[in-house]
């Protein structure tokens, strides 16, 4: 209680400390920086599953995740078709100049 | 059925994220299996069109080169179609001479022969259509088509008169 007495010169140097320490201008952005952190700070606080399906849900990502899937797929597809075509190709020219080749 | 399917994976006691993550994986693995499967048979597809489309990419021919080589192909597969009944009925005759109970030798003589007949003919085919390229394919072309018809044959003879361990080779009988 007796921090609230007010004593001669509080008010003086009340006047005085706020003086000392002036309030600044926020930087450009701040509050978007302070946002970008507590983001940051609740997806570290996520599990595994639960930032996967963060991804699969957020379109952008969905969406390119599915393009990588479909070309990695259909490269796959296409260097394995034409091998065994190639393979194919081959064996029917054959057999249709020797009949015994495919009981090789 | 789909229901019946699906049910008991959403009766799972699972997280919202984690039905959802399920659900991304299995769509992305069933998109990937159908453009696979889609792209290696466009692809296979393209690559044994007809009869001679090995040999035109292989062999890199030129429209004209192939038009000759067509020409002789189409002019060749009546010869063989024909030697391979002859064979056919020639392997019968064998077959019924041995049902019979009768010494098949001299058939099977004459099946030989015209076995024999038939891959002379065939060899006699492969140099035509190796005129019918440019010189160096045509010489790549005559190798492989020797390699890959008669090879067979000849690997087999060399390994039949090979000594195996047990010493039961055909050159010891």
């Amino acid at each position: 209680m007796s921090e609230d007495i007010k004593r001669p010169g509080d008010e003086e140097l009340g006047r005085l400390l706020r003086s000392a320490r002036p309030m600044g201008e926020l930087p450009s952005g701040f509050e978007n920086a302070v946002w970008r952190r507590i983001e940051r700070g609740e997806q570290a606080s996520m599990g595994l599953v639960e930032r996967l399906a963060g991804w699969f849900l957020t379109p952008r990502l969905a969406t390119a995740a599915l393009a990588v899937v479909v070309l990695v797929a259909a490269g796959a597809g296409a260097v394995h078709g034409m091998r065994t075509g190639e393979r194919e190709a081959l064996d029917r020219y054959v057999a249709s100049v020797d009949p015994s080749y495919l009981r090789h | 059925m789909w229901r019946r399917l699906i049910r008991p994976i959403c009766d799972i006691d699972m997280s919202r994220a984690a039905k959802t993550v399920l659900l991304g994986v299995v769509m992305l693995a069933l998109v990937a299996c159908a453009v696979y499967v889609g792209a290696r048979k466009l692809c296979e597809g393209q690559m044994a069109k007809d009869d001679l489309s090995w040999l035109k990419k292989e062999f890199r021919l030129s429209g004209v080169e192939m038009q000759r080589v067509q020409q002789l192909h189409e002019g060749y597969l009546p010869l063989c179609r024909e030697m391979c009944g002859k064979i056919a009925e020639k392997q019968n005759e064998v077959e019924k001479a041995l049902g019979n109970g009768e010494a098949p030798e001299a058939k099977l003589i004459e099946l030989a022969t015209l076995r024999a007949q038939c891959q002379a003919q065939m060899l006699r085919h492969f140099e035509e259509v190796s005129r019918a390229m440019p010189p160096e394919q045509g010489k790549r072309y005559l190798s492989e088509m020797q390699r890959l018809t008669l090879g067979f044959h000849q690997d087999l003879e060399r390994s039949m008169g090979e000594v195996p361990a047990s010493g039961h080779g055909h050159a010891n009988h």
